[in-house]
């Protein structure tokens, strides 16, 4: 048997196919684009006036938190859950019976769904980053951090893509996954710390953002792109984020495994 | 009375619906609450580790968000069928409320009741009255009858900007992207004194979409800090009244547009 | 009394064009280009209280816009109507009053109540006394047999029920006008005859007076003394249902088979058949023959057919419905 190097042909024809298909929702897009350049005025109007004539709160430097809080929002527009919407509504539909059925496992499938919309969308995307330089306050890191932080923003996108994965097949246990998916995607804005830094908050809120994976989405590549973790420190966040690939994968294999035999079991 | 005896049975019809659903309206409930909280325990958080934004203490600003999400929330609960107006045209539902004796505004404010729209108005009702603790109100009978009507106002206000894009859903099927963008201005803009603002948002904010109205202008009133306004501090009492010329005229927009439906879909 | 009037009722639409490429749709929200299509086009017509009046024409003819523009949900480019004396599109809430209005592609009852909580709901909106509304309820439920599903919610409801319900619904407060948009598509057999057995009792009792569109002749040779035909927005017929017939398929037809002895006299008849007869298909011992009244009368024929073959069986038909309406439609392609 010879050795698979390049990817699966599946997954291109799945990825093209799913680029294709947002481009729809590119029609919406410029006021999308308009409403997230109102957000990124207001984190940097409201901040501000926050921290008054004070340079830093907390040791964390009036920039630091703005640009903290810009790239935050930028990565929250840019982070997938399109996977969570698809999966559980393939599940609700029933349609996930014929998609059990073609030669692709149905979590790649999913996956490759996932990617193919964030491909879809890219272009638009990518004027958010202009958007952010104009309204709100970006600024480049340094070299090091950054090559670091495109590290780490790679390892949230497979976070993410995992999380809202794993929530879409709670589809198969939960009625109105939908509604469960929204309350946890505005629960995750807080969560994942792209509202408020996760220094800021309370100890007990911290403790409780810290053991869940959300931060490891958007705090942790955010705080080495603002430079707020630098040198080999920057280790600690990258080796979270891969422990929570790790977990969320097992979950996954183990979610699935049940679904299948439930699936089984009820004949789809 | 004949009018609002209708209503009231639409309203509980439409309940009575719902419940059928069980476990579907309670997470609905707890999405309206996590969602209209969240942006309570931000104010929180964020003001209680910096006392106070722009001269406004944590309590003043509690104020103004629970008067905006009260506002709000009473908006929404009477309105929630507008969210889904793009559907209602496009697949030709409306015209049910043009061949029913009961006139079109009506059922579309009490006609689709959506339980979980009481969330923004329970949060804001909460955090309203926790706000009124905190802050130093020289109360009057006359502040009281201008909480309320600020109530009211703002909450034709906020209506008038979801009510008034809509009425353009009956030419191009679709204006959910525009209301959308009116709602996250309303939604993002209207917990905040405007003072923070340079001067050309607060422009923006007080003469073009004029979110300032909601909650900051009359909360000025309330808390004797008319001298921030920049006009005259007797013409604040006055500022409910912008919010129900801006829901007539966007009434009489939509009915008035409501002659180029097309009744297509079927 | 005229319960429906409408003069040179015009209804165009009008959409705007979609922009496709970069930023299309708010470049399709302000552009000024429109797409312009004549749904209606000068349809004028009077209905007389108590008609029971069959709007036909094909898919897209038009019916549908008519019936909305009746109905006060659109209002029409140009023209004027009137049913019951109200303009239906100026002062709604009062031709609400007067007009049941069924559409069989979407119920107008709460999705998610039993039927009977419905029923209530119409009853108060429409201002019914509660004496009279039990009253009408009650005939209602037993004329359409609707007891076993008064309590389901509508959207468990089968589609011949809910129809019903719908129907139910439409007539609970006794309108002078009843609108009926496709009322039996999609039904069974059963479902279409009561149906049809309950508008006609309607009609009976009430003296409402029902325009009614559909694609089942059935309904209109069932209900229907007129028709009203209509292509392109505009009316091609409109009269007697008789007098369709007469006008464009006069003939009858006639349908012999003859005693084994009788083939060859019957093959010389199909070979050269009297004047006013026509051949339309032949069999060894079964013939089918078309008869032009102008020429020759039905009852000559029989006695001349009879006295030359040992006839066993004879039927005289009517022409089907279905036949003359698809000759009508395809004359209009030819001449369009």
């Amino acid at each position: 048997m010879m050795a698979r190097v390049a990817p699966h042909p599946t997954w291109w024809a799945m990825i093209r196919a799913s680029a294709r298909k947002v481009q729809i929702y590119r029609t919406g897009m410029a006021f999308w684009l308009l409403r997230s350049m109102l957000e990124l005025f207001l984190i940097r109007v409201v901040w501000s006036a926050v921290y008054g004539d004070r340079e830093s709160v907390d040791l964390i430097a009036d920039d630091t938190l703005l640009v903290y809080l810009t790239i935050s929002a930028v990565q929250v527009y840019i982070l997938p859950n399109i996977i969570a919407v698809e999966v559980g509504e393939r599940i609700e539909t029933g349609q996930v019976a014929t998609d059990l059925i073609r030669p692709f496992s149905f979590l790649k499938q999913m996956i490759a769904i996932q990617f193919g919309s964030t491909l879809g969308i890219a272009p638009v995307l990518m004027l958010v980053i202009p958007a952010a330089m104009l309204v709100g306050s970006l600024e480049w890191p340094s070299a090091a951090n950054g090559v670091a932080y495109l590290v780490s923003f790679g390892l949230a996108y497979l976070v993410s893509t995992l999380t809202w994965l794993l929530v879409g097949l709670g589809g198969f246990w939960v009625i109105n996954i939908g509604g469960l998916r929204a309350l946890l995607s505005v629960a995750s804005g807080f969560l994942s710390g792209a509202l408020i830094p996760i220094w800021f908050m309370p100890d007990a809120l911290r403790i409780v953002v810290q053991l869940l994976p959300f931060q490891a989405m958007t705090f942790l590549p955010a705080s080495i792109f603002s430079g707020q973790v630098s040198g080999t420190a920057i280790i600690g966040p990258l080796l979270v984020q891969l422990a929570w690939i790790a977990i969320l994968s097992w979950l996954i294999g183990w979610a699935w495994g049940r679904a299948q035999r439930k699936l089984v079991i009820q004949g789809g | 009375m004949r009018l609002a005896a209708l209503s009231w049975d639409l309203v509980t019809a439409s309940i009575r619906g719902q419940m059928q659903y069980r476990f579907n309206f309670l997470i609905d409930v707890a999405f309206g609450l996590v969602f209209s909280s969240i942006g309570f325990v931000f104010i929180w958080v964020v003001l209680g580790r910096f006392e106070g934004i722009g001269g406004w203490t944590l309590g003043e600003v509690a104020l103004l968000y629970g008067m905006r999400l009260t506002s709000h929330g009473l908006w929404t609960v009477n309105f929630s069928q507008l969210f889904a107006i793009d559907r209602i045209v496009r697949d030709g539902q409306f015209d049910r409320m043009l061949i029913r004796p009961m006139p079109m505004m009506l059922q579309l404010m009490f006609g689709q009741f959506r339980i979980a729209t009481l969330g923004d108005l329970l949060g804001g009702v909460v955090i309203l009255g926790i706000a009124l603790t905190q802050v130093p109100v020289d109360w009057s009978a006359g502040k009281v009858a201008l909480l309320a009507a600020a109530l009211a106002g703002g909450a034709m206000l906020d209506g008038a900007f979801q009510l008034g894009p809509a009425a353009m859903t009956f030419r191009t099927l679709q204006s959910m992207p525009l209301r959308g963008l009116f709602d996250d201005i309303f939604g993002r803009f209207s917990g905040y004194p405007t003072s923070i603002f340079d001067r050309g948002s607060r422009f923006l904010l007080m003469w073009i979409v004029p979110v300032a109205f909601v909650a900051w202008v009359p909360a000025t009133v309330l808390l004797d800090r008319t001298d921030e306004l920049p006009f005259p501090g007797w013409l604040a009492w006055w500022s409910p009244l912008l919010g129900a010329l801006a829901i007539t005229l966007a009434a009489w927009l939509f009915v008035r547009e409501s002659r180029h439906y097309q009744s297509s879909g079927s | 009394m005229t319960m429906i009037t409408a003069d040179n009722l015009v209804k165009a639409f009008e959409r705007p064009v979609r922009v496709d490429g970069r930023f299309s749709a708010v470049r399709t929200l302000f552009t000024r280009q429109r797409q312009r299509s004549v749904a209606v086009d000068g349809v004028s017509l009077r209905i007389a209280e108590g008609e029971v009046v069959g709007y036909l024409g094909p898919n897209g003819a038009g019916k549908s816009t008519t019936i909305k523009m009746l109905t006060g949900i659109l209002v029409p480019t140009s023209g004027a109507a009137t049913v019951a004396g109200i303009v239906p599109w100026q002062d709604r809430s009062a031709n609400a009053r007067n007009i049941g209005v069924v559409f069989g592609q979407r119920s107008q009852l709460w999705w998610d109540l039993p039927l009977d909580e419905s029923l209530r709901l119409i009853g108060k909106m429409y201002d019914v006394e509660p004496a009279r509304f039990r009253q009408n309820r009650d005939l209602l439920v037993e004329l359409l047999q609707m007891e076993s599903f008064l309590a389901t919610p509508v959207r468990q409801l089968s589609l011949g029920q809910r129809m019903r319900g719908d129907l139910a619904a439409a007539v609970l407060y006794e309108p002078p006008v009843l609108f009926l948009d496709e009322p039996t598509v999609g039904l069974d057999v059963v479902a279409k005859e009561r149906m049809r057995g309950f508008i006609e009792e309607i009609n009976r009792t009430r003296k409402t007076t029902v325009l009614l569109t559909t694609h089942d002749l059935d309904d209109v040779e069932r209900l229907c003394r007129r028709i009203l035909i209509i292509d392109q927005g505009r009316v091609l017929f409109d009269g007697a249902t008789a007098d369709l017939k007469r006008r464009y398929a006069p003939h009858r037809l006639l349908d012999v088979t003859v005693s084994g002895e009788g083939a060859a006299a019957l093959r010389e008849l199909a070979q050269s058949p009297p004047p006013g007869v026509t051949t339309n298909a032949m069999d060894e011992l079964t013939g089918s023959f078309e008869i032009d009244p102008e020429v020759v009368t039905v009852a000559a024929v029989i006695a001349e057919f009879s006295a030359r073959a040992p006839l066993v069986d004879l039927a005289v038909r009517e022409p089907a419905m279905d036949g003359i309406i698809r000759e009508i439609y395809e004359a209009r392609e030819i001449t369009r």
